[in-house]
């Protein structure tokens, strides 16, 4: 049976959610803002340039019930690499997890080696005691049959799976999957299958033998997040901030649609996958969390306008599970550009920290390019590129006083000058999870 | 002479022995490792069909709209591209390039080797095909010469609306009805660093192609997630390996090094049909080793001797320990079952019982329904104690399964042989019961009922032609002693003691035709010395057949 996005049921929460709104127009809702970084555009030219949608989560206000419940499968990697400090630290984490969720959430626990172990059964957290006893016994040995163990991770969630409850499977590994599919683009595939059913990968890679672009893909494409640990005490610090993630989890089944004016040319959205067909891009995330801000960046081109004059740049819908009211939400917003003869009136106009964050999209696929260049083998290319990027981003700081893209500038000519070396495989880590935070806005 | 004939023949004999009993186990072990394989095979057989149901379902109840096709990309999991062909072999679905997004026209570049090659996945020759392959990478939608607009415009509605083609005769045709068994298949090709697969169907003869390109990575992983993580089946290894000997998932204990040849294969059917599944196992070895032994024995001649009848010894053992091992693996696997049928199986008999309630309030009853009922909460009743038997065997090694309480033993005696009344009436059988343990015990009525319903059931079984199924209750101090005699065919002496080993049947003749798990009457010996007593067969009275002879610790019990 393969469970499909409910049409019907939400159909019904739709009505729901009309009449609810009609009674209590306080309910608390998503923020929806649309905004362009330039407003004003210099007339009488083509111009492209960054439209952002920002999508920020409410707070649970509701008694007895601060958050949403939680299904979620903690799947470890058990291979012999794993030995040591690591299994320990590992087991720590996994336990700290189980500490957090309380009665009305669902864990499982997977094993991966060569093989897979169902080490507990989706099961109600009633009793942590028994769960702990059972992590206490994993030991290291054998390959990495990542694929199987992610499998069987959402086989756990399914068992249990509920449209209102956090669906999530989260991953460690620390190497190589070796058995079964293992290569960056099919694990996105199975991450790109996941999310249609509402279940995000978020994938922890532990010390500097894991493969960062099969992580992160699996991540990217599932809407999970991905993050490196360089040790055991990172681990255990991440598998919190995780944790502390998926308790938050305010909105699921995002689905934003970008509909262009006239004229209006959706290019490409930064960062994210995004689905653009004629004058439309449509992006899904599986999941909002509280008082976070997700964003979208769309490049658009815009047709020359005459000066004084309005153009409508897009039209944008939102819908959501509300998952405090359990209905179907939906916003809208529209968002336009005035055209001007005056090209200071333009650059002052700037929605500073709008443009802020188109540019850390931007340089953070420019650091992405960087990477493959350097696997291509063009290291001195690479290096011009990232050195170049941090000049750049260091501008852009300043012009948009924004201390983070002054931040992820130095972190640029730093990762310049670690493209060769014992220190390569390491930095290439970081740089992929620093990729990860700027394009998912990672909360950790 | 006279000696070393014999012992040479002995030797000979036991060389014989000895090889047909490594071929014998060899053979033995294949045999269970290809049933194991096939077992796996129908698993992903099941999880195969249930992928082709969902993609028919969905070919069916679209309506083809550009949209509806793209929601459908969006929405499910197994599909990651669909296509609508037109019957000239142009496509429908996707749109031409000015309004087909990225992933379509990625579709094409993935599928452009299919395309070019002229399959045409149940469309009837004489289509207008090479636009296509004219054109690589490209493609030309023509536009049905009734319809308006030019390139782009929106796709006749396949299924809602019939298929425009200018063509009478094949409009005539798409108004028809279904076909009962409509064409559709499967094809695979290799794109990427694997096997791609796509599922087409023509739910019209002559009309528009319904395809879906598989998103492969949540078809293999609904495959592996319809695969056990353990082979129940001591230390093994199953492991399914795709086109190009690579291992995609494996379970079971054993770790097969690198280039080991499985002691047993199977390739796959459709669309898998260039994966395999292996089983390694060590097991060759074993059998190695008993053919090394044997030929020792060639050299001399007392050794030889020793060696044969040692080889003999070993063909029966072997043989026996097999079909130990075979019927232990029967019951490994029942096991795990009964445990998802219990649930079940315990509302079926509620819902029995509560509608024969109902039903017996009404003054006007159907005797009939009453009846069916009975029959459902008898059969129930029946299975759930075969389910009990099985799971109780799984637990017999550990302690403290019998938990008595205060009870009165001959109602527990009387209840079992009231559920037994229908079915040994049934079988010609008379009851015969004289009750006197007397006054409340401490016994546990679950195990004693369990130990009862075996002993009754192989009345049922095996001794049905006696006519009569007697139980004598008796109360001696602390002890009860409950006796169960037939008027069967018995069991003769020698074997008294082997009918409480589990999976023994007696004589193949005599259980002809009579299927049982061949555990009852371990399980009922076990619960009877669980309950600090015992559960023998003695010798029979006057008129033959079987004396069962139960005696349980059971003190009387302050109320």
């Amino acid at each position: 049976m393969i469970p499909f996005h409910p049409t019907a049921t939400r159909a019904a929460a739709l009505l729901l959610t009309t009449a609810a709104c009609l009674a209590a127009a306080s309910a608390k809702q998503v923020k929806l803002e649309a905004s362009m970084a330039e407003p004003v555009l210099l007339a009488g030219k083509k111009k492209t340039t960054f439209l952002k949608v920002g999508l920020t989560g409410f707070d649970f206000a509701r008694e007895g019930a601060e958050r949403t419940p939680v299904n979620v499968a903690i799947v470890l990697d058990k291979s012999s690499s794993m030995g040591g400090d690591k299994i320990e630290k590992a087991r720590e984490a996994a336990k700290m997890a189980v500490s957090r969720l309380d009665e009305g959430d669902i864990v499982s626990v997977v094993l991966y080696d060569s093989t897979v172990e169902v080490l507990v059964p989706a099961t109600k957290v009633s009793d942590k005691e028994a769960i702990y006893e059972q992590i206490d016994k994993i030991t290291a040995g054998g390959s990495t049959a990542l694929f199987a163990g992610v499998t069987k991770g959402a086989t756990e969630v399914r068992k249990f799976f509920d449209k209102e409850r956090v669906n999530r499977v989260l991953l460690l590994s620390d190497g190589q999957a070796n058995i079964g599919p293992s290569s960056p683009g099919a694990l996105g595939e199975l991450g790109k299958s996941l999310i249609k059913e509402g279940i995000s990968v978020s994938t922890v890679g532990l010390g500097s033998g894991y493969n960062e672009d099969l992580m992160f893909k699996l991540a990217d494409r599932s809407d999970g997040n991905h993050a490196f640990a360089e040790n055991g005490k990172d681990l255990v610090r991440i598998f919190d901030a995780e944790f502390g993630e998926i308790l938050s989890v305010v909105a699921q089944e995002v689905l934003v649609k970008i509909d262009c004016g006239e004229g209006v040319r959706p290019v490409r959205v930064l960062g994210r996958e995004a689905e653009i067909s004629g004058g439309t891009a449509t992006v899904l995330l599986n999941q909002l969390y509280s008082r976070q801000e997700k964003y979208i960046v769309l490049e658009v081109e815009v047709p020359a306008g005459r000066a004084d004059t309005a153009l409508e740049i897009a039209s944008v819908e939102l819908s959501y599970a509300n998952m405090e009211t359990n209905t179907t939400d939906k916003l809208a917003s529209t968002v336009s550009a005035r055209f001007t003869a005056s090209e200071e009136v333009a650059l002052e106009s700037t929605d500073k920290k709008v443009m802020a964050a188109c540019v850390l999209q931007v340089a953070t696929l420019n650091n992405d390019r960087a990477v493959a260049l350097r696997d291509g083998g063009k290291v001195e290319e690479a290096r011009q590129l990232l050195l170049d990027n941090g000049a750049w981003l260091t501008g852009q700081a300043s012009l948009w006083s924004c201390e983070e893209l002054h931040v992820y500038g130095k972190f640029n000519i730093l990762n310049a000058s670690q493209l060769e070396g014992d220190n390569w495989g390491v930095n290439r880590k970081w740089m992929r999870d620093e990729q990860y935070k700027n394009q998912k806005q990672r909360g950790y | 002479m006279l000696v070393i004939a014999p012992l040479a023949l002995l030797a000979w004999v036991g060389v014989r022995a000895a090889k047909d009993e490594q071929r014998r186990v060899g053979e033995r072990f294949r045999e269970v490792f290809e049933g194991q394989l096939a077992d796996v095979e129908s698993l992903i057989g099941k999880a195969v069909g249930e992928v082709e149901r969902e993609l028919y379902s969905l070919s069916s109840d679209l309506g083809g709209g550009t949209e509806e096709l793209r929601d459908l990309v969006r929405r499910n999991r197994l599909v990651r591209q669909v296509f609508v062909r037109a019957p000239d072999g142009v496509f429908v679905h996707p749109p031409a390039p000015t309004s087909s997004t990225v992933q379509e026209r990625e579709f094409f570049d993935r599928t452009r080797s299919i395309w070019e090659s002229g399959i045409r996945f149940g469309l009837r020759a004489g289509g207008d095909y090479d636009h296509y392959s004219q054109n690589p990478g490209r493609y030309t939608r023509t536009v049905p010469p009734d319809a308006k607009g030019g390139q782009g415009s929106a796709p006749p509605q396949l299924g809602k609306v019939p298929w425009v083609t200018g063509n009478a005769a094949q409009v005539a045709q798409q108004e028809l009805a279904p076909l009962s068994d409509p064409v559709s298949g499967w094809h695979t090709w290799f794109w990427g660093d694997g096997l791609n697969l796509i599922y087409w169907r023509q739910p019209f003869p002559g009309g528009p192609v319904f395809g879906v390109e598989l998103e492969r990575m949540a078809f293999l992983s609904d495959v592996i997630a319809a695969l056990p993580t353990e082979t129940g089946l001591g230390a093994g290894r199953i492991s399914l390996s795709d086109a190009r000997g690579r291992p995609v998932y494996q379970w079971g204990d054993y770790e097969q090094s690198d280039g080991e040849k499985p002691a047993a294969e199977r390739a796959l059917g459709v669309p898998l049909e260039m994966w395999r599944l292996g089983y390694f196992s060590g097991a060759d070895d074993t059998a190695g080793q008993l053919g090394a032994g044997a030929l020792t024995g060639l050299v001399g001649g007392l050794v030889a001797a020793g060696a044969a009848l040692l080889g003999i010894a070993v063909f029966f053992y072997r043989g026996h320990a097999d079909e130990m091992r075979s019927a232990a693996q029967k019951v490994s696997f029942v096991n795990q079952v009964s445990h998802e049928l219990k649930t079940p199986l315990t509302n079926i008999r509620m819902y029995a019982e509560l509608a024969a309630e109902k039903l017996g309030d009404e003054a006007d009853a159907d005797a009939g329904l009453r009846k069916c009922l009975d029959v459902v909460g008898a059969e129930s009743g029946r299975l759930g104690r075969l389910i009990g038997n099985v799971l109780t065997f799984s637990k017999r090694d550990r302690a403290g399964h019998v938990r008595p309480a205060a009870g009165d033993v001959d109602e527990v005696v009387a209840a079992t042989l009231e559920h037994f009344r229908p079915a040994l009436a049934k079988a010609g059988v008379e009851i015969e019961s004289a009750l006197g343990a007397g006054g409340r015990r401490s016994v546990d009525g679950d195990a004693l009922e369990q130990i009862l319903a075996n002993l009754f059931n192989n009345v049922e079984k095996y001794a049905a032609s006696g006519g009569v199924l007697k139980v004598t209750t008796r109360g001696d101090g602390d002890t009860v002693e409950i006796v169960v005699e037939d008027r069967g065919g018995g069991v003769p002496k020698a074997a008294r003691e082997k009918v409480f080993e589990p999976f023994v049947r007696l004589s193949d003749e005599l259980t002809e035709g009579v299927s049982g798990t061949g555990i009852g009457l371990a399980i009922a010996r076990d619960l009877a010395r669980q309950h600090g007593g015992d559960l023998v067969l003695a010798e029979p009275g006057g008129g033959g057949g079987c004396r069962f002879v139960l005696t349980l610790a059971a003190p009387g019990a302050q109320t």
